[in-house]
């Protein structure tokens, strides 16, 4: 599942026109990374929440930002554990 | 690597010393600077200062300081009406490592002798305006000059710039003195810039932000706090004196600045949005603007939502980043004492989450709604006094220690606000705590929640100010409305008024009342006066 995530995260970034090539788990959203900016964030956050379901609230950038591929990966994994759990 | 995380990562870098640092990172003299209303040193209004001209111009201002023996840790008050004399000489004042004590110049002159006097400032640099209104009077011995003279001096003999640590006090602002003297705040260098170091350097770069037109006082900490987000992400930054002038005319000046300036953001208090809510904003070229961004008090619904219709805002679309109709409102709610709003919530048109909603607390800001009977925290959904711990939060009050403590409470500063947070984990704004009423039977009079009310029910009331307090031993209210231009002041609107308050508190309605303007008594930043109108329309004296 954490593959796939990243996967769909990269390829997001990619259709947004983000140079993907040296992004990986371990690098950043924000600036210190991959610089993606907070509409972009926004943007991201629906995608993935139109892929998998999982809500990001639009106040949560902030958070976002600081987060890594992988850690936000990890998020939206937890996210729909919990999702899926609530529902069965 | 890039200026903005080089910033970041500089832990030496902070509200005292932002210029020398964008110096020391590399940032270039035609980098964006400051824009003014007014001319400066010569310089023509509206005509951009770049970041290298901005240095000029400060450390022209920080010789003149040094060869007036202007010296670290004097505090020295600045009294004046133009945004380029507040902000050129508080960076100035900085670089010598003096103390600005920065005073809005709709500070009334016997409220600022006796402030000036509590300073115990070294010296006073005033425009002409308000030196009159200080002649022959005790300020307790600063030496007082002409601000504009601070601009002669020459840059080249500016002394070396003040070596800050993380307590040194850097600004002293002060609160809108809406319930007594304006209180004297204590920002220090790592305060004052804890959340422009967080959000806007080490957080996700910002839409909307390219071109910001300030009408925010240049004096508050919401001005200073401006100056530095700007400088530090190159932004270009206008910043308009007075906040656009005599507030019932500065609608009209802010509107005509946007369409000859072309901001994508305007930033502002919350005078500022209801002042713009008595014009067909339809009407005026606005389209440059993505963000309309608020502080201090929350703004109100009515208002919000007429801005957000208008504008245009960044998206993605198949086609990619594109530009569509509507603008975003970002609100939060904010204090000189808590040096930086403690939360955020973004409006938008197809956003509905209102009520004083001020949104989630920001990623630097703790806080709890307590229970000062039991300094517990209060439930979901039940009203609280807000505590907040926050790295923003200032040192203190300028010489009064009596009042520094006292509104510290288990580790928490108390913000002297009252909210509710709900299931999702956003707050909501009720009242101030010293505004809300105790009506017996655990109901409140929350009047900050009742004006909400009042103006979301009544469309062609403007603005509304709700008086509630002891009257002959019972509670009464009276409500204050500022209508539109076009509406009638004879309608009845008991009823919808009655239903904005609610059972309890309708049942303490004495009357409504359409008044001018002129009846309502403001601070010097536009904020209504509460304490005194509480007076005045209670005591029996004075009738609407």
């Amino acid at each position: 599942m954490f593959d796939s995530i990243r996967e769909f995260i990269i390829n997001s970034l990619r259709e947004m026109n983000y140079d993907v090539e040296d992004i990986g788990d371990n690098t950043e959203l924000g600036p210190r990374g991959a610089d993606v900016e907070s509409v972009a964030l926004a943007e991201l956050a629906i995608r993935v929440e139109d892929e998998y379901g999982v809500k990001f609230g639009e106040d949560e950038a902030e958070e976002l930002s600081s987060l890594t591929v992988g850690e936000f990966c990890a998020t939206v994994a937890d996210r729909l554990a919990v999702a899926k759990a609530a529902g069965e | 690597m890039n200026i903005r995380i080089a910033l970041a990562d500089d832990p030496a870098l902070g509200a005292g010393n932002v210029l020398m640092k964008l110096r020391e990172h590399g940032a270039a003299a035609d980098r964006p600077g400051i824009t003014f209303d007014v001319s400066v040193d010569g310089h023509p209004a509206w005509a951009p200062l770049s970041f290298g001209e901005l240095c000029d111009r400060v450390a022209a201002r920080a010789a003149w300081l040094h060869q007036q023996g202007i010296k670290p840790r004097d505090p020295v008050a600045v009294y004046a009406t133009s945004a380029a004399d507040c902000l050129l000489t508080f960076m100035a004042l900085n670089w010598v490592g003096a103390i600005p004590a920065l005073m809005n110049g709709n500070m009334p002159g016997e409220t600022a002798v006796e402030y000036i006097r509590r300073l115990r400032a070294t010296a006073v640099l005033t425009d002409a305006a308000h030196r009159s209104l200080l002649a022959g009077r005790d300020l307790g011995g600063p030496v007082v000059a002409d601000v504009a003279e601070a601009g002669t001096g020459n840059p080249a003999q500016a002394p070396g710039y003040y070596r800050y640590a993380d307590d040194d006090p850097i600004a002293i602002t002060h609160s809108s003195g809406t319930t007594r003297m304006p209180a004297a705040v204590v920002h220090s260098h790592a305060s004052l810039f804890a959340a422009t170091r967080q959000l806007r350097l080490a957080g996700p770069r910002a839409h909307g932000t390219e071109r910001i037109l300030s009408a925010l006082p240049a004096a508050h900490t919401a001005g200073v706090l401006t100056l530095h987000q700007a400088l530090c992400r190159g932004s270009e930054l206008l910043f308009l004196s007075a906040q656009g002038g005599p507030f019932e005319r500065s609608g009209a000046v802010i509107l005509d600045a946007i369409e000859r300036w072309h901001p994508t953001a305007v930033y502002g208090f919350a005078v500022t949005w209801a002042e713009l809510a008595r014009f067909d904003l339809a009407a005026r070229d606005l389209s440059s603007v993505s963000v309309w961004f608020n502080t201090g008090d929350c703004a109100h619904e009515t208002h919000v939502r007429r801005l957000v219709a208008v504008g245009s805002h960044a998206t993605y679309t198949r086609a990619g980043l594109v530009r569509a109709p509507g603008s975003r409102f970002i609100d939060g709610i904010g204090s000189t004492e808590m040096g930086y709003s403690g939360f955020r919530v973004s409006h938008h048109a197809g956003s509905d989450r209102y009520g004083r909603c001020v949104g989630k607390p920001h990623i630097f800001a703790e806080v709890a709604l307590l229970d000062l009977g039991t300094g517990e925290e209060v439930p979901t959904g039940q009203v609280g006094h807000v505590g907040l711990k926050s790295p923003t939060l200032a040192l203190g009050y300028w010489n009064d220690s009596v009042n520094t403590y006292r509104y510290r409470y288990c580790g928490y500063y108390l913000t002297g606000d009252l909210m509710y947070r709900d299931s999702d984990g956003y707050y909501y704004h009720v009242d101030r705590a010293a505004d809300s009423v105790d009506l017996g039977g655990g109901n409140w009079l929350y009047t900050a929640m009742s004006e909400e009310r009042i103006l979301v029910r009544c469309p062609d009331v403007r603005d509304c100010t709700v008086v509630a307090g002891m009257a002959e031993g019972t509670v009464v209210t009276d409500v204050l409305l500022l209508l539109d231009a076009t509406a009638d002041p004879d309608a009845d609107r008991t009823e919808a008024v009655k239903e904005a308050l609610g059972g309890p508190a309708a049942a303490t309605l004495r009357r409504i009342v359409a008044v001018p303007d002129d009846d309502i008594v403001v601070g010097p930043t536009g904020k209504v006066r509460k304490f005194l109108m509480r007076q005045r329309h209670l005591a029996g004296v004075g009738t609407p």
